[in-house]
């Protein structure tokens, strides 16, 4: 099993009012994306065994255009502003992961993986709901029938082409149900602290060329049910 | 009838409107305090959505909380997160959650010493990646792999 994840884009400074700190260490499209990128990979195929990368930026200063206070200001950029990975997970799989803030545009999905059976491409990450189409081996698409999670369900921007789903809070929701309900929360410690281990080590892996075996590790979260997910919500 | 957690918001940015205006879906909390190190900024969130505004301090000894989130820039998620947990809170933080392997097993530590929870976004993949057809599709394929 195989796949790819990718998180280009032109970078921060055009929309975001104080983008500085998006380009100093510790930012980079690799911390900032890539828990997204890497999270949902470990949800849907289990943690990382060992991994390395390529990392460089297009540019060591990036002008503000976004309105604001920054607006017309430099900003230096001390972190690589692109890198290309790739992870060998514990169950074999092999993933490509590419996250940039140097790219104009491009023409991958989100996150694709490749099976045996098929290839199946993931909606984006960083939304709730989304389509999630398979292909079978005579490239056929079918998008899965999307079935009624309450996460799924669109809540904003309904007056727009595009209504988008947005149930933020569900984390800590989960976290203080686990509390008390005895379970290991979905958005729990170890899973992201085998993420930061994963984001941190392609940047050290970038810089060392070096492939490292990564010393985190943590079991593969629980999928939350539409069942789940209502429990979360006040009737 | 199960306690309700009371939720504090540490940092007015952004994202803070999302948790603000999309928490009050959930049940078993309460977010009743949001704080920044820029007064009005605590202020204008507080009112916009009907929460006490307090400073960063006031917010981590408030005894009516019992999860402060932490949506500070990430620089500050480490510190932030550890001053949440010595107060003997639980924590969710924006990602990342701490920048390095370090600054994360030195939280866990502290957590754990505690016996206290930390989370960490996201949280948005839930619905659709992890729907049961994804799962009996990916299941299907590396069977065969």
């Amino acid at each position: 099993m195989s796949g790819t994840t990718h998180v280009m884009g032109p970078g921060m400074e055009h929309w975001h009012p104080n983008p500085d700190f998006f380009f100093k260490p510790g930012g980079g499209p690799i911390l900032d994306m890539g828990p997204y990128y890497v999270t949902n990979p470990v949800h849907l195929l289990g943690p990382v065994k060992r991994l390395s990368a390529f990392t460089n930026m297009a540019r060591t200063d990036r002008e503000v255009t976004a309105e604001g206070p920054m607006k017309g200001k430099t900003v230096k950029v001390e972190t690589p502003t692109t890198i290309h990975g790739i992870l060998e997970f514990h169950n074999g799989a092999v993933i490509t992961i590419g996250a940039s803030w140097d790219v104009a545009s491009h023409g991958h999905h989100n996150i694709e993986l490749y099976g045996t059976g098929g290839s199946i491409f993931v909606p984006d990450p960083n939304f709730f709901g989304g389509d999630l189409v398979t292909t079978n081996w005579a490239g056929e698409k079918s998008t899965v029938t999307p079935w009624d999670h309450p996460f799924g369900r669109a809540n904003q921007d309904l007056d727009k082409p595009v209504h988008r789903a947005n149930y933020r809070t569900a984390g800590p929701a989960d976290m203080i149900a686990s509390i008390d309900g005895g379970y290991t929360a979905r958005c729990g410690l170890d899973v992201a602290l085998h993420v930061v281990d994963v984001l941190t080590s392609l940047l050290q892996a970038g810089e060392t060329g070096q492939v490292i075996t990564l010393s985190t590790t943590c079991e593969r979260p629980l999928a939350l049910t539409p069942a789940d997910a209502q429990a979360l919500l006040k009737a | 009838m199960a306690k309700t957690y009371g939720v504090g918001i540490m940092g007015a940015g952004n994202i803070s409107a999302a948790y603000l205006r999309l928490a009050p879906l959930f049940k078993g909390l309460e977010v009743r305090a949001v704080a920044d190190i820029l007064p009005a900024a605590a202020q204008k969130r507080a009112e916009e959505f009907g929460v006490a505004a307090q400073t960063p301090d006031e917010l981590l000894k408030n005894s009516e909380l019992d999860v402060i989130v932490n949506l500070t820039i990430p620089a500050t998620h480490y510190s932030v997160s550890k001053d949440i947990v010595s107060a003997g809170k639980h924590a969710y933080s924006e990602k990342p959650f701490v920048l390095t392997l370090e600054e994360g097993m030195a939280l866990k530590k502290a957590a754990d010493e505690r016996n206290l929870k930390v989370g960490s976004a996201p949280d948005t993949f839930w619905a659709a990646p992890t729907s049961k057809p994804a799962i009996s599709s990916i299941a299907a394929s590396s069977a065969r792999s």
